[in-house]
């Protein structure tokens, strides 16, 4: 569905698609073992996850964030495609299908290719695997797992894909991917054979294009969700576009492409080694640091973990004119904007003075 | 006006890579905008013309670290030293520790006792004239206990060779795979106990996505050549520091190609990282004289084959690459089924002489597969059209043998299936190198563990 349209007849514009699927036909509601019966048939493998409620908000949220900050991309906002597969009665109904999704590939596809200067931004969140032997991604679209096609009809080889894309004149195409890549047993017994590639034009591997890709697990991860809410990597993605992918070009604070990968990276994922959240994953490829948009509020994320005589998280820090921050575990985290900032440890009489940056601001032994 | 010099010093005696380094105005106020350049490969940086001030430094190694050090520009010259705190006795490894994430955590990670390597086994198997033989290893393992150096198991020095060489590294309770080993350079292996949380390859996952703890692999295998260069660079691509990829390798990846005579496994990973950037076209004549000279690497035609089909190169300039003279083709009338037919006759040449060096390759390859897939007719299976088409390639080279074609790229699609995804240089879980099984009957029970050797 079209949400938000410029008009921009052929001129360099930024299009949208984003994609939120989580009301699949053929899977069962969380808590329940089967889908509906009124839903059709399926084939038996398919409802070994369950239906999600975190796609739906997140995607709106990038949908939503795309629009209400059209003043600051580089290139003026074109178009917004929105695909959500539910609506607000409750009531399952398509919005995320293949033929849904295919038509709006293809309109995407012909907007962006008018013109060399576009940005394409493609968004998914919702069901994802991972194909152990090529370890390619596959996006699972809502009439996945419909028994009138082949078992993988209904999904999409994201590799593919974007080799697809490679034609396409954007020179910048960014993708967002907000979905799992592990590799379930029962699904991978079935050969990958039918997926879709949603595009049919002739496909280019090399391209000399800015291509990131920026994804919301791993290899053989898994990607979180919130119930009824923005996914963890929607809310870091937002955060990142409003504060903490700013770098310092000249005068202006930007996002570029390298800086969103970089911060989404940063901010997102634990320290090594410290036990999960997922771990987002930065890969694809850029052939210049192409400005996205300018950040008015530029400010780096705080990570602080306490030395072994503080008084821990709980006790927490004090940051002037920002206020006391805790937690209930390492690290303590929150917002500061750009420049120097006092900090002091509870009951010590002294402040130290750190340079936040964007996008972190660690302090160690604190 | 002050002089700002930048040591970097990551104990790896004189084998550096190069390190991208920002340089920032701590406050901001005399000059806002970062510097950002590149550390050389001899670690001396120096920045003239700065304004006196606060000034923040910082280096990301090509590991995922980072090293960062503040330093008070007050008169005319100041210096700055970044080093690196992990040193190990052996410089190569302390090159590997900088480039690779996966072992600067093995060296810090203390490991859980069940956890450490089972019973190993490591053989050099060889592609002979007559085909894949085992033969004897060069030098003895030096299995390494964790005091010696932290948690280093094994170390495997490899010399160079002209033809394609493969480490099988297994146990009865370790799943068998054989890795490729650079050819024509010095090399070494290093297998250590896969960290805690480190996700292993080709884990089957339960009907709900949890892992099955027995089908782990125990164990990480990493080739290390004597080149941090080529090793950072492919390290800052394969991680997705596309800004560090990119500041180092206008200089690092041109000179790497342009040393491939002296080092082709670093010219063949610097290939790599031109053609991620796009930058590849430049320097195609290179690229085709790395495949035309070093005839154990089939990296370079997977590459000159993607670019046949895959991108905006004109085909007359395919047609003039050193590595196409004297190729021949049936005239076709479509651009791009002539085209295609360049990309097969490179596929096809890759390979008679092997599977790539490099695990980019093999997903390059099953690119390319795709690619030649792209027009097949409704029903055939995945890969069926391109096979079919591989089969009826008709190139009028006698010294081509397009016959065994097909057969080579059923075999390797069955060592794609078996691939670890996660590996630098290609890794294949399989017992033979010319032999793929298809079916993971190798993965075991976890058990009780001592080093052994045959």
């Amino acid at each position: 569905m079209l949400v938000f349209d410029a008009n921009s007849g052929g001129a360099p514009a930024v299009h949208v698609l984003c994609i939120g699927v989580g009301d699949y036909f053929f899977m069962p509601r969380p808590g329940k073992v089967m889908p509906p019966e009124t839903v059709g048939k399926f084939h038996p493998e398919t409802p070994i996850m369950n239906r999600l409620t975190s796609p739906q908000p997140s995607a709106r949220a990038v949908a939503d964030w795309f629009i209400a900050n059209q003043d600051r991309l580089e290139a003026p906002l074109g178009t917004v495609q929105l695909l959500i597969g539910s609506d607000p009665t409750g009531q399952i109904s398509s919005g995320a299908t293949l033929a849904e999704v295919k038509a709006a590939a293809k309109k995407w596809w012909d907007l962006c290719n008018q013109n060399a200067d576009n940005v394409a931004i493609f968004y998914f969140c919702g069901h994802g695997v991972s194909d152990p032997n090529t370890s390619q991604s596959i996006l699972l679209l809502q009439d996945f797992g419909d028994i009138n096609e082949e078992f993988w009809r209904n999904a999409v080889n994201f590799e593919q894909f974007k080799l697809s894309m490679g034609s396409n004149e954007a020179m910048t195409q960014v993708f967002l991917l907000d979905a799992c890549r592990n590799v379930p047993k029962s699904y991978m017994d079935i050969p990958r054979q039918g997926l879709s590639t949603l595009l049919t034009g002739r496909p280019l591997m090399i391209s000399g294009k800015n291509v990131p890709v920026i994804r919301a697990a791993t290899l053989n991860q898994t990607a979180e969700g919130t119930v009824n809410d923005q996914s963890r990597f929607c809310s870091v993605l937002i955060d990142c576009l409003n504060h903490y992918a700013a770098t310092e070009v000249g005068n202006r604070w930007q996002v570029t492409v390298d800086s969103l990968g970089s911060a989404v990276k940063a901010v997102g994922n634990p320290r090594p080694r410290q036990k999960l959240p997922a771990i987002f994953e930065v890969g694809g490829e850029t052939v210049s640091d192409q400005s996205l948009l300018t950040v008015k509020e530029p400010k780096a994320f705080a990570k602080v973990f306490f030395a072994p005589d503080s008084l821990g998280p709980l006790a927490g820090i004090e940051a002037k004119g920002l206020g006391r921050f805790s937690g209930d575990q390492e690290p303590v985290t929150f917002s500061v904007p750009v420049g120097p900032v006092e900090l002091q440890r509870p009951g010590d009489p002294d402040w130290r003075t750190c340079h936040a940056k964007p996008p972190l601001l660690v302090l160690e032994e604190f | 006006m002050a002089l700002l010099r930048i040591r970097l010093d990551l104990g790896t005696g004189g084998l550096q890579p190069v390190v991208p380094v920002s340089v920032t105005n701590t406050d901001r106020t005399v000059q806002r905008s970062p510097i950002r350049t590149a550390i050389p490969a001899y670690g001396l940086l120096e920045i003239e013309d700065l304004r006196p001030g606060t000034y923040t430094v910082q280096a990301l190694l090509p590991n995922g670290s980072s090293l960062r050090q503040d330093v008070d520009l007050t008169g005319d010259y100041a210096e700055v030293l970044l080093s690196n705190p992990y040193r190990s006795p052996r410089e190569m490894l302390a090159s590997a520790i900088v480039t690779r994430s996966v072992l600067s955590g093995a060296a810090t990670v203390k490991f859980e006792s069940t956890r450490r390597p089972r019973e190993l086994f490591i053989e050099l198997w060889r592609n002979e004239s007559d085909g894949w033989r085992p033969v004897d290893l060069p030098g003895a393992v030096d299995w390494m206990s964790q005091e010696q150096d932290n948690s280093l198991s094994a170390r495997v020095q490899v010399p160079p060779d002209h033809v394609q060489r493969v480490l099988k590294i297994g146990g009865p309770k370790v799943p068998v795979r054989f890795v490729m080993l650079p050819p024509y350079v010095e090399s070494q292996v290093v297998v250590f106990p896969r960290p805690v949380g480190l996700e292993s390859p080709k884990q089957q996952q339960n009907q709900d996505g949890t892992p099955v703890e027995s089908t782990q692999d125990p164990i990480c295998v990493s080739v290390i050549t004597m080149n941090p260069a080529a090793e950072g660079l492919l390290s800052y691509a394969l991680q997705g520091q596309h800004e560090a990829a990119r500041t180092i390798q206008d200089t690092v990846a041109r000179d790497l190609m342009n040393q491939k005579f002296q080092d082709p496994v670093g010219a063949t990973a610097g290939a790599y990282a031109m053609l991620r950037s796009g930058a590849i076209s430049d320097v195609l004549d290179w690229l085709s004289n790395l495949t035309e000279q070093f005839e154990a690497l089939s990296d370079g035609l997977l590459i000159i084959s993607a670019l046949a089909i895959g991108s905006k190169i004109s085909e007359a300039r395919l047609r003039q690459l050193p590595a196409m003279r004297g190729m021949r083709f049936k005239a076709e009338s479509d651009e791009q089924v002539r085209r295609e037919i360049i990309a097969m006759t490179c596929l096809g040449m890759a390979y008679e002489r092997g599977l790539p060096l490099f695990t980019e390759g093999m997903r390059l390859h099953l690119g390319v597969l795709h690619l030649l897939d792209f027009d097949a007719p409704e029903g055939k299976l995945r890969h069926q059209w391109a096979h079919e088409k591989i089969q009826n390639v008709k190139v009028l080279n006698k010294s081509l043998k397009t016959r065994q074609w097909p057969s080579r790229m059923r075999f390797t699609l069955d060592a794609s299936d078996q691939t670890d995804w996660f590996a630098r240089v290609t890794t294949v879980y399989s017992d033979r190198p010319d032999r793929i099984s298809k079916r993971r009957t190798y993965w075991r029970e976890p058990g009780e563990f001592t080093h052994s050797e045959r």
